[in-house]
């Protein structure tokens, strides 16, 4: 039998304490002062302070941990723990709520009111996380998380930056301070690539931390387990076997009073040019020589780098915009876009959006991926279909019908859900029972919901203590952004350039505009129906 | 102080209730995440033995059936209730979502109009749950999803709207309407999400023999843009399937008395039906066999008949006589006479008659009989059974329709 080895370095924290030795405290998270702009707003209350409540709840903060929030609004330390304390029992039901565990975290929640475009505002940010780093021990370890509008990105990491507390780390320094970004990181490729050189005037990229939420769900990081864990999969994963790929992202929500936001965004910047281009490197890439962080985007990235160059003069046969019109949702007639609040009545903003590219590439030449994201759908959904070339010859083509069934076609389909329900299901034939050869499709499903009792952890949790850990691997990298900017970026001028003359083109609650669907048609395609 | 149930006691008695078939009311914005919700809590039920359930519950489906159904106020309540019968048989043997969506219309003889109707839609879910023949520890179980709105302007896209994302992607859809016209508004908007629609088309025609006969004038076309696009399965052509076998084989078998040449030899049609539909469907189905088309047409008011001159190579009368009861709707008899030097002269019993009895469809011809017998369960789950497993809309009945449909083109003789 072979001995296991003692690890022959000791880590440092192993040298200063040897009773951590196997009790899987490698990546325990530092003491850090975790800072939130924009702390009063929607985000924070809905979805970053549930994060962080189940990771204290699951004993993944360290003790020296600060959260500290920030925004315009005046309120104190005690005002803004009440405030979140109702936030939390509002907005995640899911997490077990006892008083005392959350008297216990409130201890080490913190608010500064500053006006983020003042030195004042940055200045008294700084004197408050001194204060608190020196009480809690963070060392000086600072995350700050923009958690505003977009306008203010640069804004914010320059106020920081002047009074010290953002400064650029050499490659090889641990990354503090970290700054997480949220989606959309740009408006189109030029103010991209503007705001990305004015943050690495003052950070490093390895500084920066990205967010596409997308990335930090079950099944998204499933999707490479999936393909790599399993042999079975791998090996039929390329052009010779598949025939098409869909990945579909639908809402059947409307801006819900974001309409100012959603006027200047629109579908194509606010859903396809973060998560599902995200989505489409993960199914697509090679497979990544290890796990880390840099190994995985450079595979990511080579993805959006091999995508063929959108035509110009035929961007109107792979790219369908839409608006939605009035029509029935659940049961609820609800208004057209043009008549929600804070829209123009004239407005020319995309509700809908479809695609159609292909990777230049051994693996996928010829393989089209539609990608389609709209608000106001018949159903909301996200997630990515495999279509399987049928078989070579039709040995049960005798049966009637079946092969010209519209909706029904030849072919396995792998689907991988990543919402509501996260699962996989396979489309697979079966004969029929009984006393002929009759052929019927069926769904293997597996749903991640009912095949683990645990409760899933949200995507915020996950990538939230990632950036606590330093691990970027589910954040988007510069180059992945511009890539993504720059694909999209001749759709986006032909659509500024020419106007819609249809809007609106598609009714709230069905799949999009009549143009999406003859897309697919001319390969003889079409949308699965969902 | 009253005792508050448990929270979990109360989940795990809805949850009981859920798979034992009672209806649990449903936000209808969250009707498939209600759903997930209840098959987990019954699986973990299942793993902990909270509930007193078999111990391998298996959540089943192949197929999607949608079924709209006018509900209740006019006495359609029956229908209701029917179609649930039918459901527990249809489950076992095809495991599917299974949709239905009951439409409240105004209770006309109360004086009820459509603005006294409440707007709103309504959903609740339950579980059919079966234990597997021969496997009494297994249960195969589905669900049951059961949306209720009110016939109101735009109701077919409101409850549409509901319904549709319900249907599980990659599985045949088969839309079944109960009750209502082919042509309606209300159900257009259906129609992209349903590859099958299943009608039954006595449901389109009044219960008067010439009116009948006249509305398949605006129903024939529809059937027909319909089969454009979708598979359509008309309940009264497969309730009919068991009188065509009959026939065919009374000229098929070995040992039969009648000689397939003598179709060539008939000179005369009877049928007698209680379901204009299906007398109808089934003499066009004949006349398509037969090569024959229709030649002109009278009614016959006071015995309720409606004859029909058709010829090919020859010419040959029929005559569908209506029947009313109210039990038991469909063919009644069929008689075909032979030309006399083949038959037994102008007896008016002489011929082939093919009867319905209980179970069982006789052919009688001279003195010999011959019995088809009838599938054990209701005929109307049977057919639907078989619609089930079909995979396309039957050409023979397209063409029996497009005869059909010039029963009434052609000049009337009163």
């Amino acid at each position: 039998m072979l001995e296991e080895k003692a690890p022959s370095d000791k880590s440092q924290d192993e040298a200063s304490n040897p009773l951590i030795s196997g009790l899987d405290l490698e990546k325990q998270v530092k003491p850090l002062a975790f800072t939130i702009f924009g702390a009063h707003g929607d985000l924070n209350k809905r979805k970053l302070l549930p994060a962080i409540y189940a990771l204290y709840l699951q004993g993944l903060l360290p003790r020296g941990f600060v959260l500290l929030g920030t925004s315009r609004t005046v309120m104190d330390d005690e005002g803004f723990r009440k405030l979140m304390c109702e936030s939390l029992q509002k907005f995640a039901p899911d997490l077990p709520f006892e008083q005392d565990a959350w008297d216990r975290f409130a201890t080490c929640l913190f608010y500064q009111p500053a006006d983020s475009g003042s030195h004042e505002g940055f200045a008294s940010i700084k004197t408050r996380l001194e204060e608190l780093g020196q009480k809690y021990n963070t060392g000086g370890r600072n995350v700050f998380y923009l958690s505003t509008p977009p306008s203010l990105y640069w804004p914010i990491i320059e106020g920081l930056s002047k009074v010290g507390l953002v400064e650029k780390r050499k490659v090889n320094e641990e990354a503090w301070p970290r700054v997480v970004i949220e989606k959309p990181f740009g408006h189109d490729l030029s103010s991209s690539l503007e705001l990305d050189d004015h943050i690495h005037d003052v950070m490093r990229e390895h500084q920066v931390y990205r967010i596409d939420h997308y990335l930090g769900k079950e099944t998204v990081q499933n999707v490479m387990v999936f393909r790599f864990a399993n042999s079975i999969f791998e090996p039929i994963w390329n052009r010779n076997y598949i025939e098409q790929i869909q990945i579909t992202n639908a809402e059947t929500i409307g801006v819900e009073g974001r309409g100012a936001y959603y006027e200047e965004a629109g579908a194509l910047r606010d859903m396809v040019q973060n998560h599902l281009m995200q989505l489409l490197a993960l199914v697509l890439m090679e497979p990544p020589i290890a796990m880390d962080a840099e190994t995985t985007r450079d595979e990511k990235i080579k993805v959006l780098r091999a995508l063929k160059p959108i035509d110009l003069n035929r961007i109107d046969s792979v790219a369908v915009r839409g608006q939605y019109d009035q029509g029935f949702v659940a049961g609820v007639e609800v208004p057209a876009y043009r008549a929600e609040k804070s829209v123009k009545p004239d407005s020319n903003t995309i509700t809908f959006a479809a695609l159609k590219l292909e990777v230049d590439n051994w693996r996928w030449a010829g393989v089209p991926i539609y990608l389609r994201s709209g608000k106001r759908m018949a159903k909301s959904i996200t997630e990515v279909s495999i279509h399987f070339k049928p078989t070579p010859n039709n040995l049960f083509g005798d049966i009637p019908g079946l092969s010209q069934a519209p909706s029904n076609p030849e072919g396995n389909v792998l689907v991988m859900q990543i919402q509501p329900e996260e699962g996989i299901s396979l489309k697979f034939a079966t004969k029929e029972p009984g006393p002929t050869t009759s052929v019927r499709w069926l769904n293997m499903d597996f749903r991640y919901g009912t095949a683990f009792g645990t409760r899933t952890p949200t995507a915020y949790e996950r990538l939230i203590l990632d950036c606590l850990q330093g691990d970027p691997s589910l954040y988007a990298r510069s180059d992945f952004v511009e890539a993504s900017w720059r694909y999209l970026q001749p759709v986006i001028e032909h659509w500024e350039k020419n106007n819609p003359t249809k809007f609106p083109n598609y009714k709230a609650g069905s799949w999009g505009p009549k143009e999406s669907d003859d897309m697919l048609a001319q390969r003889g395609h079409y949308w699965r129906k969902l | 102080m009253a005792n508050i149930p448990d929270v979990k006691d109360l989940e795990s008695s809805r949850t009981m209730s859920f798979l034992t078939g009672n209806k649990s009311a449903v936000d209808v914005a969250k009707i498939e995440k209600e759903l997930a919700s209840l098959w987990k809590s019954a699986r973990d039920g299942e793993e902990t033995g909270d509930l007193p359930i078999s111990d391998h519950v298996v959540r089943a489906c192949v197929l999607n059936f949608c079924i709209l159904i006018r509900d209740g106020r006019s006495g359609d309540q029956q229908r209701v209730e029917a179609m649930n019968d039918l459901l527990t048989g249809l489950s076992l043997r095809h495991p599917a979502r299974v949709i239905l969506g009951l439409v409240n219309e105004a209770d006309d003889d109360s004086g009820e109009t459509y603005k006294d109707l409440e707007e709103k839609v309504d959903a609740w879910v339950s579980a059919r749950c079966h234990l597997l023949p021969g496997a009494k520890d297994k249960q195969v179980c589905c669900e049951q999803i059961t949306v209720e709105t009110t016939y109101k302007h735009g109701v077919g896209e409101s409850l549409a709207s509901v319904i549709n994302p319900l249907i599980v992607p990659d599985l045949p859809a088969f839309l079944y309407l109960s009750g209502f016209h082919l042509d309606a508004a209300l159900i257009k908007p259906f129609l992209g999400y349903f590859q099958r629609v299943v009608f039954e088309l006595a449901d389109n025609l009044e219960d008067d023999l010439d009116l009948a006969i006249a509305q398949t004038t605006s129903c024939v076309p529809a059937i027909f843009a319909l089969s454009g696009e979708h598979y359509v399965h008309d309940l009264s052509w497969s309730l009919i399937k068991p009188y065509r076998m009959a026939l065919a084989q009374t000229f098929d078998d070995d040992d039969v008395a009648i000689d397939p040449a003598m179709l060539q030899e008939i000179t005369d049609i009877e049928l007698v039906t209680s379901d204009i539909a299906q007398g109808a469907l089934y003499l066009a189905w004949l006349a398509d066999r037969l090569n024959l088309s229709p030649l002109s047409t009278m009614i016959d008011k006071a015995k309720s008949a409606y004859e029909i001159t058709m010829a090919g190579d020859r010419q040959i009368k029929a005559r569908i006589v209506y029947s009313a009861v109210e039990q038991g709707k469909g063919i009644k008899s069929v008689r075909l006479r032979f030309a006399p030097d083949q038959d037994q002269g102008q007896n008016q019993d002489a011929g082939l008659l093919v009867e319905a009895e209980s179970r069982v469809i006789k052919s009688c011809y001279k003195g010999t009989t011959e019995y088809l017998e009838l599938p054990m369960d209701d005929p109307r789950e049977s057919a639907i059974d078989q619609i089930l497993t079909s995979k396309k809309t039957d050409p023979f009945y397209l063409r029996a329709l497009g005869i059909m449909a010039a029963f009434n083109k052609k000049e009337k003789k009163q």
